[in-house]
């Protein structure tokens, strides 16, 4: 199991470390709370966030209003998508479409 | 891991960040207790809160948030003053009986020393504090106190006394 902090140690250099992304890929398919967000993200990518991590992310996507929190269940806090936080994980979901498309297909080529 | 660590563990972070997300992250902590890793994760993402702290953290803030209002606490200004007042007393020695070694050190010299040795714990118990509440203005204060003690040192070195 890979976490966050250990990315020097992958050695297929494959390891995504932008967890604010993950954070609002993870949230993109309904609200969650951390425990469940760090499951989904290293379901999606194989990394696992430390609560650090995830919470360093969490502060910042809060404070751009792109995620915000529900009522807490006992201690544990979900969070979901604003609509603005939709529109900016869409955009950002079109750069990176563009980006794979044109180096898969540099790829190719090489 | 014990509850006891994971509450030492969001200690590490700002007070206004522990108000807004410290139980949540406590929780969330103890789901994830995987030792040593998750204590360095926590303690490096608590060191970049301290240094560049989210706005979220600055609006909920509580504490004085500012250099000048840290250093008027009690703790904060007593180390000055106390470095002012030594500075005060050499050099009213060296006015009086002139630059010179004395094997056998008078009233000023003591004095000195005590003022210089005396505000250790004031300067000790500011920064156990304020470090923790608010990191980088405490940090200001702290090399303020620091400064305020090499000026006061620096005739005793200056003039070999």
């Amino acid at each position: 199991m890979r976490s966050s902090h250990d990315v020097a140690a992958d050695p297929t250099g494959a390891h995504f470390s932008d967890p604010q992304l993950l954070v609002l890929a993870s949230l993109a398919e309904g609200p969650k709370h951390g425990h469940a967000m760090i499951d989904d993200i290293q379901q999606m990518c194989g990394s696992r966030l430390g609560p650090g991590t995830l919470y360093g992310a969490i502060a910042r996507l809060e404070q751009q209003g792109w995620i915000e929190p529900l009522p807490a269940e006992d201690r544990r806090k979900p969070y979901r998508l604003t609509e603005s936080g939709q529109r900016v994980f869409a955009a950002k979901m079109q750069t990176l479409q563009r980006i794979v498309s044109v180096g898969a297909a540099r790829l190719a080529w090489s | 891991m014990t509850s006891r660590r994971h509450h030492w563990l969001t200690r590490l972070y700002p007070a206004a960040w522990r108000d807004r997300y410290g139980d949540e992250m406590d929780a969330l902590i103890e789901d994830e207790a995987r030792g040593w890793s998750t204590i360095a994760n926590v303690a490096k993402n608590a060191l970049v809160e301290r240094l560049r702290p989210s706005n979220l953290g600055a609006q909920t803030m509580t504490y004085p948030g500012n250099v000048t209002a840290l250093v008027r606490k009690p703790s904060g200004i007593l180390p000055i003053v106390m470095s002012a007042l030594a500075l005060v007393t050499v050099i009213s020695a060296v006015a009086l009986f002139g630059a010179r070694h004395e094997p056998d050190e008078g009233a000023a010299a003591h004095i000195f020393q005590i003022l210089i040795a005396g505000q250790l714990p004031f300067l000790a118990w500011f920064a156990f504090h304020w470090l923790r509440r608010d990191f980088r203005s405490a940090l200001a204060v702290i090399g303020l106190q620091i400064a305020a003690i090499a000026v006061a040192l620096f005739p005793v070195w200056y003039f070999g006394l």
